[in-house]
């Protein structure tokens, strides 16, 4: 009931219905998860780099441990206060703990992932520009191959606002690839970023921000 | 299937009762799948090489009386769960049953459980489902039930991840946790709550687990078939029908199957006459409430029409892993309209298998949240009211003792926390109109309510870098030179219907070691965690209240109204960083129980709407 669209920006909507600039394969780099910088055919990858953004986002997997593709989240950010703890389900060596997004990036954080420490939430804008409505027909509106493990799911994000009932965080679906408002308990799926924060031009011109990871 | 020992005599059986020897026994399980007021089906399992086992059982605590019976059934799940199954007939309506489980070692510990009655009466049982994955939730819910004492428990499907014989065999193990302890003439009882399991999308593969770990032989041919994955029966002489249906035969291979469940429901329904209220229950839910789950289940969806026109009244629903109340509603195309009159649908199963997002939205919803739980129906006159549990609050969760149960079928728990859905509040009260279909009793929804809202995390901090996460919490201004202050988190985020406004508050709490000395209680200022505060996290903002805590005992003190303001933000999901107790000057120490323990730190909270 208290699920409901949310207007993005023009320039988000650009991007997002726009093909993408580039073929994935020139966009998109593979990380290793100690930063290496990986050939397309190569892998295993925890981390894909968005050469056109800058940013890099954390990849999901099948195994059940700190970035298992079924974990959910409650929103939660301990800085402000604000949202619900613990109201989610992550995987540690195959058993299951109360979790949330705050737990996801101090984890992802410690763990260096991909050689990186400042791991946060995606802006909605930022989880759009992985929009790609050329995904085959049932497939989540994503680059699969490089995402193999995205779902067709909300994904939190860090939008926020006073809602009507209280605290609602936004929620990116890439089964649809719209945007909606949710109470923080809801348990939301989470695709993790880092990078140059702000918003884009029009155009969603890249950012030449260069990767560089440390060791 | 065993060899029985006819020969043997009670008193000899007596005799290896009372002897200090243990059955190799296990994983008591007890299930209803026909007429619970004068049957039951009592499962368990060898634990390690058991020899002839059997039964004694008796309607009093004088195990002279009781008689001996042998499985009927021996049966294996998964190639290597094997389980005893004792059909118990005959028994007498609404009467307690004490048992043990023997073998040629001994006899186990002792149990109990109760039938149904054979006429209406007021009740309390409790339905859920999707206990896979995350064991610890599992175990929170299990040990729940042990607090709440339902009649019965009404299971959706999906016990666990891949429906193996460890899986199961663990599931059975935790089971045991929602048995309560007793003491009934100086001795250790555990009360066994009999269990109606449903095939969710996890056992689709070997559906016949309710009958191979739980015995339920729906056809009474003493085999195990697809035919005993569905079933229906009554219980209080017609006051409530509990259909338990398969989603699991829809295109699994089992066409005819479903095709024969589908013609015997609508037959029962049909013809269950004298019957008041009518239950469902079943995995896939009609229209699941999560956006990763098909907009509509087909195969339910069968059933929306025979179940608005034949009158079920509640269907509680799975597989989702998340909470939902539905208005009262009726079909419509492919969808449910609001009516003032038709089906209420309860869901959809989080008994610890991990959490959905409920983000499917529908005007006929009258809330939805994701969060773990079971749900709480009781039986009150021409009444059926209907709570949800959320496991969170398990710690303030008081448990009923045995006489509490006996003297009030209706009692409930202290502390209990429950949801308080918007448009319903506290307790979902429903009636049946003229037609006998639901509607929402006159006055729902409204008024006024109070919630307990337990502490979910606590630490102490010292000065010089002290910190402790123990059962007590404590606050000192000098602690061998050390100042401590505790620091609390009470997660009230989501926890008060949409809408509400706190009109007052209590923080209660219980002292483990009084003070002479003052003691402040004031709001944090930042984020902490129970495994790495600081002392600069335990840094004072607006103060709440200062309090001498000069006695052992649990206080419960009122709240101003500034306060009222900041608790109002905290359940909006802002600013909450919770408390700081601090010594006002004193080093007479202070220490209270904390959320490590039964009696944690608290806000009771008054809310209206």
């Amino acid at each position: 009931m208290r699920g409901m669209s949310i207007a993005i920006p023009a320039s988000f909507l650009l991007l997002a219905c726009s093909p993408p600039p580039e073929s994935a394969s020139a966009r998109f780099q593979k990380l290793a998860a100690d930063g290496r910088v990986l050939e397309l055919a190569q892998g295993p990858w925890s981390c894909v780099h968005d050469q056109v953004s800058g940013l890099v986002w954390e990849t999901k997997h099948l195994n059940e441990d700190g970035h298992y593709h079924q974990a959910t989240y409650s929103w939660f950010e301990a800085q402000s206060g604000s949202g619900m703890p613990d109201g989610g389900d992550c995987a540690a060596d195959r058993d299951y703990y109360a979790c949330d997004t705050q737990d996801a990036v101090d984890a992802a954080r410690n763990e260096r992932l991909c050689g990186l420490g400042d791991w946060r939430l995606p802006k909605a804008d930022e989880l759009a520009s992985l929009l790609n409505r050329q995904a085959p027909p049932g497939e989540p509106l994503a680059h699969n191959a490089l995402f193999p493990h995205l779902l067709k799911a909300p994904y939190w994000t860090a939008d926020r606002r006073p809602g009507p009932h209280g605290l609602e965080a936004a929620v990116f679906h890439f089964g649809d690839g719209g945007t909606a408002w949710l109470p923080p308990s809801r348990a939301a799926r989470l695709l993790l970023v880092r990078g140059p924060r702000g918003d884009r031009d029009a155009g969603g011109a890249a950012h030449t921000a260069r990767l560089n990871p440390q060791p | 299937m065993r060899t029985p020992l006819p020969a043997l005599s009670l008193s000899l059986l007596l005799a290896l009762a009372a002897s200090p020897a243990q059955a190799a026994t296990q994983y008591i399980r007890l299930s209803w799948d026909s007429d619970p007021a004068t049957a039951a089906v009592l499962g368990f399992s060898p634990s390690g090489t058991s020899t002839n086992p059997y039964a004694l059982y008796g309607t009093s605590t004088d195990e002279s009386a009781w008689v001996r019976a042998n499985p009927d059934a021996q049966r294996t799940f998964a190639s290597s769960l094997t389980s005893h199954f004792l059909r118990l007939k005959n028994l007498s309506p609404d009467t307690a049953y004490y048992f043990r489980v023997c073998d040629d070692a001994g006899c186990g510990q002792r149990y109990w459980f109760k039938t149904a009655a054979a006429s209406a009466k007021d009740q309390t049982f409790v339905a859920g489902g999707d206990s896979r994955t995350n064991t610890a939730n599992r175990q929170q819910g299990n040990r729940l039930v042990a607090k709440v004492r339902p009649e019965f428990v009404l299971f959706g499907g999906d016990l666990t991840a891949n429906n193996t014989a460890s899986e199961m065999s663990a599931w059975l193990a935790d089971w045991a946790l929602s048995f309560s302890s007793d003491t009934i003439n100086g001795l250790a009882y555990q009360r066994v709550y009999p269990i109606v399991p449903t095939v969710g999308n996890h056992e689709d593969y070997n559906q016949q687990f309710v009958c191979t770990v739980f015995g339920v032989d729906a056809d009474g041919n003493g085999q195990c078939s697809n035919r005993d994955t569905y079933n229906a029966f009554s219980l209080g002489g017609g006051q409530l029908r509990i259909y338990t249906l398969n989603t699991e035969l829809a295109l699994s291979g089992y066409e005819a199957d479903w095709a024969a469940q589908n013609q015997w429901l609508s037959t029962d329904l049909a013809g269950a006459s004298g019957v008041s209220w009518r239950l469902a229950q079943y995995h896939k839910p009609m229209f699941p409430r999560t956006t990763t789950k098909p907009a509509i289940q087909d195969s339910s969806f069968t059933w929306i029409q025979d179940f608005y026109d034949h009158k079920l009244n509640l269907a509680v629903e799975s597989d989702s892993h998340l909470v939902k109340y539905t208005y009262p509603v009726q079909p419509s195309g492919q969808d449910y309209i609001k009516a003032t009159a038709g089906t209420v649908y309860l869901g959809e199963g989080a008994w610890g298998a991990p959490r959905r997002t409920a983000d499917r939205v529908s005007p006929w919803i009258a809330d939805q949240d994701s969060f773990d739980h079971f749900n709480v129906l009781q039986l009150s006159g021409s009444k059926l009211l209907v709570r949800t549990l959320r496991f969170d609050g398990e710690a303030s969760t008081g448990a009923l003792s045995r006489d509490e149960r006996a003297a009030n079928p209706l009692a409930l728990p202290t502390g209990m926390s429950l949801w308080i859905p918007a448009n319903v509040g506290e307790a979902y009260s429903l009636e049946r109109d003229a037609q006998g279909r639901t509607t929402v009793s006159a006055g729902s929804g409204g008024g006024t309510g109070t919630i307990t809202v337990a502490a979910s995390a606590d630490v102490t901090v010292g000065s010089q870098g002290r910190r402790t996460d123990t059962t007590s919490l404590a606050a000192d201004g000098s602690d061998a030179g050390e100042a401590l202050r505790g620091l609390v988190y009470f997660p009230l985020a989501g926890k008060l219907p949409a809408g509400a406004v706190i009109t007052g508050a209590k923080l209660r709490f219980k002292v483990s070691n009084y003070s002479k000395g003052s003691y402040g209680y004031y709001a944090a200022t930042s984020a902490w965690t129970e495994t790495g505060a600081t002392w600069a996290q335990a840094a004072t903002g607006a103060l709440w209240l200062q309090h001498t805590p000069s006695s052992k005992t649990t206080y419960t003190l009122s709240l101003s109204a500034s306060v009222l303001s900041q608790l109002q933000s905290w359940a909006e999901g802002t600013g909450n960083f919770g408390l700081v107790i601090k010594d006002e000057g004193t080093s007479d120490g202070l220490a209270i129980t904390s959320s490590e323990t039964s009696t944690a730190p608290a806000l009771v909270i008054d809310y209206s709407l």
